[in-house]
């Protein structure tokens, strides 16, 4: 199985279902289908998980169980942007942790639809410490954190300025 | 096996190889405390109750995962160990909801036993109790979720013994959480009601849906003929709730204690059990002798078993008894011939079973031919722990009750009719009238010691009018795809048979071990019940259901013969393919 | 102008901009046909990222770190064309020059380049006659650091890459005279050394870590090669229990041992697996093992599945480094194409091939048994030994499961023979450990030391010790499930015996320094929410525990504090390190009762 590239997001069943199709079946694949279709959709819809349990034939009890075991994956869309602060040891000793608090109210003073194009979440490290505090938005790494730098970078994806550097 | 030479506590123990120290300790009579393991399970781990000090090794293994090793000295209860179990037991209840008042476990739950037991007498730690809605959505169990402690008993019942996976664990850390496949309603789920999680479960976080007030007010109701019917395997299991050695045979007092509860009518499913088998022996006949191809025939009394098959193994719905089960013969027989002989309004008729099982709840309006009578079969069914407390809540005590007799027209039985309640028992019972129909002999064989027991899967090969019959039996849904398989792969190069007859019964042991019975079933407790019914088939003059002389009246007077026009639309069913996951 | 420049492109350098200064540096040298430019992985210094590595004939090996892209255009015309070190000026603002990490021996011809630095942690800056006395004899800079710190001045001299320390103001001056004499130092003040052994990571920051060429042209399966041709399995298992090497997974348990206990197993089918787990924060050798020599670590898989009798293995990676995932997919499919994975490895009658699998954001999967049931499509929850994955790992099969370093010393155990590196280290800790250095720290870093280093060693004279303005409060060691070492006991040793015996562990190798403006009781408020986040749930102690801990520390911190919290903390502690299934539920506890034991007036004055 290939890894496949992050696309844009498009979970209809039609997609779901060549994807899912295309899958290799091996006994012991079944993360790896999980990480092909959260890359490919950005989550894992329903609908996948009934497909992947009929083509893995593994109880869709299993799926979730997996599913839901793991943080990188996800059972709703994530938002149009994602921001990841890193809280390992290091980045939390740079002051990440205030860093998140300020940019949970940050986003929580923003109007509803605005605030919805945006998920906030957590990671515990990604060996990139030397660059602590960090954050990813997106894929895109942003080291040497400060609460000003954060809240340039919300700001300028808020006006959809792709400069987030 | 080699013997494993152990001490504990300072007492010398030999232990075959591979017992775990808990199963060593009780061989001394050491109970370590447990909350997770349940001896039908592999252990997991998961509750940290059983820990145990052994002299020379790093830690505190847990009692219930460890397997002896030669020369271990254990030690199982010392102030550390015990201050420890508190301390566990206390992080355990500061997850749980305080309301054992209102709680289905109330006086049978294993967590309430250890808190008494390590006299907790405050929460020391902050109270930390998601709100989570309870799941009604099956109609036969009801899933208390903020009750769960996550031992994984239902879990691993449900994965591993069932095989129907339609419970598992989601989320991680303190957001663990039980929960029906991928989060949905049970009743979307692929849960077969077979109630064994909540068999399984130590707390009141998986019970029963407790109909007995409905049966209250259908009692109190002026104009009501409310009639009742005990299944067989109850006979025999519900004197643990009384304080009666498992495998007590109850039958006359059960039957009293239902006549002073009020009933109009004192029934027994296993009359019902032996026309049953009339039915489906006739079945078997049939297929035997003129269609091979239909062959093996398997039973469809369980209900979970067909609510499996429907979901599971539709390819096997040719092969399916069409006969009802037992409990809703009994219904619609009582709501139309019943009802005829005694002159009795069948819209005034109400029918109330008792059942060792949950999933008979859910059968009541498993498919439109549950109202052949033209009115709902069977109104209520209640669980052996359901009758139980109405027992209590009425005063009768119990144990000092004489017996006393069923009534007249559905309610004598033979031995074979009993036998319905265990493993194997509804092979046996089909098997003597089976031999009577092809024979015609009075006296056939009664008795096939290779299909009783515990085994998992039980095969036999027996004579009959010269004939070999290949037969199988399992129980526990979890063996049930081998047996099936064994089938389709002696279809698929189409050979003869592999079998010509398979029962399959959903709980461990059968009946005798259903969802709704006693709570704490050991296979030691279900072969004493087993036992029990197996003397009360010794214990009957008439042993074959063919011989039963109300199943004889009623033929004659009602239904002509089995698989007549008229039994077909009273005492028969259809099976359809469902979709596994409703959602 | 012939050579390369290795520009490090591992996640840390990429993130902080190193594919931009390698797509700068192609551009600037498409005019010169001999010079290649290369991504390499981490050399170690990732504080300097992004940075380059200038390997030119004629020229210093030094690196530049802090770069952009207009520095890099700076540096190509002043070093590089016209051959002379960067304006200082501009190394003090712009960049910074590093010494040669290559240590050479006192050469004989008089130096082309001189490099001064004054490497005292508190040191002030050089004095300029000193820089001009230099500047009489040759081309000199000063610069950032040689890799070292606390021995006084120091001198790099070029082309022998020679350096001296330990060195007074007058004694560099009599240096600066004695050279313009053409007398070379005085061999008293020559360092052979940085204090850094590097095995597991020799090639890291010298070889093209996506071509199997730059691998084998830096030895890559010469130990392969050797053992299939020359040992049997029982013989390399031997040699490995001969080394004395422990898992540097974190448990510290003889490799040698695990692989002798795996192929005693009876058993058609066993399993080796690369633990690349890495989830302790703070902690990032895997991560650059991966990146930087794949080829190390997939010999040393290779290795142990001829030892212990496996024809599969796996690399277990965690999502969180896709890098590191490409990477090593990159290096299986080139040994694949080259035989050295597949049938009949080298010829001999061993065949073994590997699976890559990945993790999914689970620190638990670190641990054998949940690691397997990963692999297996599970859920990653232990599940209680016996029995060991030895006996019953994988599909129910005999399994050995090590991690990245473990196997990325192999090959080298193989090749110089075990009594070799049983000779570097000290008592049962031999040979050299991975510590990943970050928190208050001046540089972080990766660093490879003979075990037995002090931690005042690789903390203050090799990573410069902290920032200025604050003192060391501890050095945390083993992640959040490890210790404190307080400032007080920083001259204990690195082995698994002595770092235990202070109430922390090895661990796998992060260490993070904390400075005093840290309170102790904050920092395990910290550990606990990273613990609570990953328990698997399955166990009560380690579910409920770990959860009614991190309570009890935030109304600790959030001045809510009782006088019975503190100790119900410990009551709480000792009952989940007593009943906990697993490591990471048993082990969490490790830094309450460290933080208890050497700062409980942390923990005091957090009480209302
Ligand atoms: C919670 C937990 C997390 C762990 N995480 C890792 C890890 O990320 N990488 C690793 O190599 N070992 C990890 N370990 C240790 C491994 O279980 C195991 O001991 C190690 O991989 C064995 O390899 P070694 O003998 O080469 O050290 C972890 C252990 C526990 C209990
Ligand atoms: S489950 Fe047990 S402890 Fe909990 S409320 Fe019910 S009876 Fe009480
Ligand atoms: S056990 Fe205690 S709380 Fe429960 S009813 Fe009795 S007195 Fe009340
Ligand atoms: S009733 Fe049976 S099938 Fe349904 S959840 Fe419980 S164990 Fe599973
Ligand atoms: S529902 Fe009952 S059996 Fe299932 S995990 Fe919870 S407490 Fe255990
Ligand atoms: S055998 Fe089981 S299912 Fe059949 S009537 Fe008896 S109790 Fe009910
Ligand atoms: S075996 Fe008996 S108790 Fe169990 S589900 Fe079937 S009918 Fe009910
Ligand atoms: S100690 Fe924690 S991580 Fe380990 S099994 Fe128990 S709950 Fe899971
Ligand atoms: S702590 Fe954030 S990258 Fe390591
Ligand atoms: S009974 Fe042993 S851990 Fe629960
Ligand atoms: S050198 Fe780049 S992160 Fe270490």
């Amino acid at each position: 199985m290939g890894e496949p590239e992050p696309t844009q997001q498009s979970s209809g069943s039609d997609a779901i279902c060549e994807f899912i199709g295309n899958l290799k079946v091996e006994n012991d694949n079944l993360i790896l289908a999980l990480h092909a279709i959260e890359n490919r959709f950005g989550y894992v819809p329903r609908q996948s998980a009934l497909l992947l349990s009929k083509r893995f034939s593994v109880p869709l009890a299993r799926i979730y169980e997996v599913l839901t075991f793991y943080h990188y994956f996800r059972t709703t869309p994530s938002a149009e942007h994602t921001l990841t602060i890193c809280l390992g040891t290091s980045c939390w000793l740079h002051g990440s942790e205030k860093i998140l608090r300020n940019s949970q109210n940050l986003l929580a003073e923003l109007p509803p639809e605005e605030r919805q194009r945006f998920g906030l979440s957590e990671v515990r490290c990604v060996g990139c410490c030397s660059l602590a505090p960090l954050v990813f938005a997106g894929k895109k790494v942003i080291g040497r954190l400060t609460p000003d730098k954060m809240k340039q970078i919300i700001e300028g994806l808020l006006s959809n300025r792709g400069d987030i550097s | 096996m080699s013997q494993i030479n152990v001490q504990i506590n300072g007492m010398a123990v030999a232990v075959s190889e591979g017992t775990s120290l808990l199963d060593a300790a009780r061989m001394v009579q050491v109970k370590i405390p447990t909350l997770c393991k349940h001896p039908d399970l592999v252990a997991t781990g998961a509750c940290g109750l059983c820990i145990v000090r052994v002299r020379g090794m790093a830690g505190f293994p847990r009692a219930c995962t460890t397997p002896v090793e030669e020369g271990m000295d254990i030690y199982t209860h010392d102030n550390e160990l015990t201050e420890v179990r508190r301390t566990v037991l206390e992080l355990i209840l500061s997850t749980h909801p305080n309301s054992c008042l209102t709680c289905g476990r109330n006086g049978s739950c294993e967590l309430q036993t250890l808190a008494a037991d390590f006299s907790i007498r405050e929460s020391s730690f902050a109270k930390y109790v998601p709100e989570i809605p309870r799941d009604t959505s099956t109609g036969s169990l009801i899933f208390d979720f903020e009750k769960c402690i996550k031992c994984g008993r239902c879990v691993h019942v449900c994965q591993d013994l069932q095989n129907v996976w339609a419970l598992s664990f989601l989320n991680r850390g303190i957001h663990t959480r039980m929960a029906p496949a991928g989060d949905i309603a049970l009743a979307e789920s692929p849960c077969v009601r077979c109630g064994q999680c909540s068999a399984h479960c130590p707390t009141g976080a998986i019970i029963e849906l407790d109909e007995t007030a409905e049966v209250w007010r259908l009692l109190r109701e002026p104009g009501n003929h409310v009639v009742v019917q005990i299944a067989p395997s109850v006979r025999v299991a519900i004197g643990e709730e009384f304080g009666y050695e498992p495998g007590t045979n109850l039958t006359g007092q059960l039957y009293a204690a239902l006549r002073r509860l009020g009933f109009h009518a004192i029934f027994d499913t296993n009359f019902s059990a032996d026309v049953t088998i009339m039915e489906e022996a006739s079945e078997f006949i049939e297929r035997f002798v003129h269609n091979r191809r239909e062959l093996p025939l398997i039973t469809s009394c369980c209900p979970s078993w067909t609510d499996y098959m429907e979901k599971f193994h539709p390819d096997f719905i040719p092969h399916f008894s069409t006969a009802k089960s037992p409990q809703q013969m009994l219904g619609v027989l009582a709501k139309t011939y019943y009802a005829a002989r005694r002159g009795l309004d069948p819209s005034t008729i109400k029918v109330i079973s008792i059942m060792p099982c949950t999933a008979k709840k859910y059968e009541l309006t498993r498919s439109h031919e549950m109202y052949a009578s033209g009115y709902k079969d069977v109104d209520i069914a209640l669980t052996t722990r359901e009758l139980a407390r109405m027992i209590k809540q009425a005063g009768i005590e119990f144990h000092r009750l004489p017996p006393e007799n069923a009534d007249s027209l559905l309610g004598t039985y033979s031995g074979a009719g009993t036998m319905f309640g265990t493993t194997g028992g509804v092979m046996e019972a089909a098997l003597r009238t089976a031999q009577y129909f092809l024979t015609g002999e009075k006296m056939p064989r009664l008795v096939f010691e290779e299909i009783r027991g515990l085994t998992g899967i039980k095969e036999a090969k027996i004579e009959l009018a010269g004939q070999e019959i290949r037969l199988a039996v399992a129980h526990g849904l979890g063996h049930v795809a081998e047996v099936l398989d064994r089938v389709r792969e002696t279809k698929r190069k189409g050979e003869e048979p592999r079998y010509h007859f398979i029962e399959v019964m959903a709980c461990p042991g059968g009946c005798i071990g259903g969802g709704g019975q006693p709570y704490g079933v050991t296979d030691e407790i279900r072969a004493k019940r087993m036992q029990g019914i197996f003397q009360d088939d010794r214990d009957k003059t008439i042993r074959c259901s063919h011989d039963n002389p109300e199943v004889i009246e009623l033929y004659e007077t009602f239904l002509e013969k089995p698989l007549s026009e008229k039994a077909h639309q009273l005492l028969h069913t259809t099976y359809y393919a469902r979709p596994i996951y409703q959602r | 102008m012939t050579g390369e420049l290795r520009v490090a492109l591992d996640s840390g350098g990429i993130a902080a901009g190193a594919g931009e200064i390698l797509e700068e540096l192609r551009i600037l040298c498409a005019a010169y046909p001999g010079l290649k430019v290369i991504a390499v992985g981490t050399p170690g210094m990732c504080y300097a990222d992004p940075q380059v590595e200038v390997v030119i004939a004629g020229l210093p090996q030094v690196s530049f770190g802090n770069l952009t892209p207009e520095a890099v255009h700076y540096i190509f015309r002043e070093f590089l064309e016209k051959k002379q070190f960067p304006d200082q000026e501009f190394l003090n603002s712009k960049a910074i020059l590093i010494g040669g990490r290559i240590f050479g021996q006192p050469g004989a011809e008089p130096p082309q380049y001189i490099l001064l630095c004054n490497t005292q942690i508190q040191g002030s800056p050089l004095p300029t006659e000193m820089i001009s006395a230099f500047a009489a004899i040759t081309k000199v800079a000063i610069a950032d650091n040689f890799g070292f710190y606390n021995q006084g001045l120091a001198i790099q001299l070029f082309p022998s890459g020679a350096v001296y320390a330990n060195l007074s103001e007058d004694d560099l001056l009599v240096i600066a005279q004695g050279l313009s004499r053409g007398e070379l130092p005085s061999k008293k003040f020559w360092l052979a050394g940085n204090g850094q052994t590097r095995i597991a990571s020799r090639n890291c920051g010298v070889i093209n870590p996506e071509s199997l060429s730059s691998a084998v042209a830096a030895g890559a399966y010469e130990a392969l090669k050797k053992a299939l041709s020359q040992m049997s399995p029982q013989q390399v298992i031997e040699e490995v229990h001969q080394s004395g090497l422990r898992g540097r997974g974190g448990a510290g348990y003889p490799t040698g041992k695990k692989w002798h206990l795996t192929a005693l197993q009876p058993s058609p089918q066993r399993y080796v697996i690369c633990n690349g787990d890495e989830g302790d924060p703070g902690a990032f050798m895997d991560r650059s093992l991966l990146e930087s020599d794949p080829h190390r670590v997939l010999e040393g898989l290779i290795l142990a599945g001829y030892a212990i009798g496996a024809s599969t293995g796996y690399f277990y990676i965690r999502a969180e480094y896709p890098l590191a995932i490409a990477r090593v997919r990159q290096a299986v499919r080139e040994a694949r194409e080259a035989g050295i994975l597949g049938k009949n490895i080298f010829g001999s009658n061993f065949s073994f091939d590997v699976k890559i699998r990945l993790g999914a954001g689970a620190y638990v999967c670190g641990e054998e048994t949940a690691l397997i049931a990963s692999i297996e499509g599970k859920r990653g929850s232990p599940v209680p030994r016996p029995p060991y994955p030895s006996q019953r790992g994988l599909h129910g099969q005999p399994t050995c499961i090590n991690n990245v370093e473990t196997l990325a010393f192999i090959p080298a155990i193989v090749l110089q023979g075990g009594q070799w590196y049983a000779s570097i280290g000290r008592g049962t800790s031999t040979g050299t450990k991975v510590f990943a250095v970050s928190g208050h720290i001046r540089r972080t870093q990766l660093v490879e030391v003979p075990m037995g280093t002090t931690v005042h060693e690789v903390v203050f004279n090799i990573c410069g010790g902290l920032p200025p303005g604050h003192n060391l409060k501890a050095v945390q060691t083993g992640g959040p499930s490890g210790g404190m070492i307080p400032a007080s006991l920083l001259d204990t040793p690195l082995t698994y015996e002595d770092i235990l015996a202070i109430g922390s562990i090895i661990g796998s190798g992060g260490m993070v320094v904390m400075d005093d403006r840290v309170n102790m009781a904050e920092v395990m408020r910290f550990f606990l929410s990273f613990n609570t986040d990953e328990s698997c749930g399955k166990c009560a102690p380690c579910r409920v525990g770990g959860f009614q801990l991190r309570h009890l520390y935030e109304e600790l911190c959030g001045g809510r504090g009782e006088q019975q919290t503190i100790p119900q903390i410990e009551r709480i502690a000792h009952a989940m390190q007593a009943a906990s299934l697993c490591g990471l539920g048993k082990a969490a506890p490790n830094p309450i009762f460290s933080t208890l034991r050497y700062f409980r007036e942390d923990y005091l004055a957090c009480l209302k």
